[in-house]
């Protein structure tokens, strides 16, 4: 690579694309679609490539340019939801492997019920640990939609799978 | 009741660990790539859409105008050579002059018309030499003068007409005719003081021979 920013720009890819994929992955629930939006998302930042010389500038847009995409492309292009067959049954709480596995199942067939902007407030708030300042800039919404959809999405979780949302009362782990 | 959401974060990042780790570098170049070549695509497009508001438009404005007319004028065009009816043509008919002086200029090349067509403004002129001929040789004047086949140049004003003879084998001779009534008559005729005690003075002057 040849200009300064296209070599910025590829470390930056090979050095952050796991996180960026991670995150995706939540927001879509799907590696191939995670896949697919962390490119497009990458794609975009190279184009700009030029303008974020500073550090730090590439994950900030990238990012930002996932979450859009996610709510907005994604939905424009109607792409079925995935859901893994019927939600499993409430996992107790002794914590085995077993479990764990059931969880994460449970969780991500909760994900997919929600709507994209839910669960991307509830990546950007309990994954990224954003506050719900920075949530509702990196969403271009109010501090209020922001507290709403999270609201929300927490409701949704509590009602689909209470299982994730452990009360301090029911564990007796005073959090 | 309230939630404990630290559960919901370890679910999370424990579920987040299922995503594929792989190499998306080559694929995400190749992707801008194809941005790029989708964006100059749409800017071609753009500026051909440009190009055909700017100049197509105008053109078809222009086209609507030459098919509508004279009514399609009264739209404004942008062009000043848009409209044809607005610039001079070489294809003006000679009977629709294009400038006053055009106008005066083929007036006075064309054959004058006939007397006997020209408006009469009560006082008998204009009037025809033929129609002084006939006048002339049915009256007693012409039993005075050397007979003549033909008039010519005949004046006339206010009632009064002068008109020169054409005998064989004799001088002309200059007729005074006058017309009282709604008719024309032979007054007097010679070839010198023939208008005197016919004619007014005021009248004179506009006959051209009174002399």
């Amino acid at each position: 690579m040849s200009d300064p920013a296209g070599a910025d720009f590829s470390v930056f890819v090979r050095s952050r694309a796991p996180a960026l994929l991670r995150t995706a992955y939540l927001l879509t629930g799907d590696r191939h679609l995670a896949e697919d939006l962390v490119q497009e998302a990458l794609a975009r930042t190279h184009r700009a490539a030029r303008r974020l010389s500073a550090d730090g500038h590439f994950e900030a847009y990238t990012r930002r340019a996932m979450y859009h995409l996610h709510i907005s492309r994604w939905r424009r292009q109607r792409l079925p939801e995935t859901m893994p067959g019927e939600l499993l049954d409430v996992a107790d709480a002794s914590g085995d492997f077993a479990d764990r596995v059931s969880l994460r199942a449970s969780l991500h067939a909760a994900l997919a019920q929600l709507t994209r902007r839910q669960r991307a407030v509830l990546v950007l708030r309990f994954f990224e640990d954003r506050t719900e300042a920075e949530v509702a800039e990196m969403l271009s919404c109010s501090l209020g939609t922001v507290k709403s959809q999270t609201s929300r999405a927490l409701a949704r979780l509590r009602q689909i799978a209470p299982e994730l949302l452990a009360s301090n009362v029911a564990n007796g782990a005073g959090r | 009741m309230s939630d404990d959401l630290d559960v919901l974060r370890w679910n999370l990042r424990d579920l987040a660990e299922e995503a594929s780790n792989v190499d998306v570098y080559d694929r995400v170049l190749e992707r801008s790539h194809r941005i790029g070549r989708r964006h100059r695509r749409i800017a071609i497009v753009a500026v051909a859409v440009a190009v055909v508001a700017v100049v197509g438009i105008p053109a078809a404005m222009a086209g609507q105008n030459r098919a509508s007319g004279p009514a399609g004028m009264t739209s404004p065009s942008p062009s000043p050579t848009a409209n044809p009816q607005a610039s001079p043509s070489p294809a003006v008919p000679a009977s629709q002059p294009a400038t006053p002086s055009a106008a005066a200029s083929r007036t006075a090349a064309a054959p004058p018309a006939p007397p006997s067509r020209q408006a009469s403004h009560g006082d008998g002129c204009p009037v025809d030499s033929r129609t002084l001929l006939a006048v002339l040789q049915s009256s007693a004047v012409y039993q005075q003068i050397a007979p003549t086949a033909s008039l010519s140049d005949v004046t006339c004003y206010g009632g009064y007409a002068l008109a020169t003879t054409h005998p064989t084998g004799a001088d002309s001779a200059t007729v005074v005719f006058q017309y009282v009534r709604g008719a024309w008559t032979a007054v007097k005729a010679g070839t010198s003081g023939y208008c005197d005690g016919v004619v007014p003075d005021a009248i004179r002057p506009h006959l051209g021979r009174c002399y």
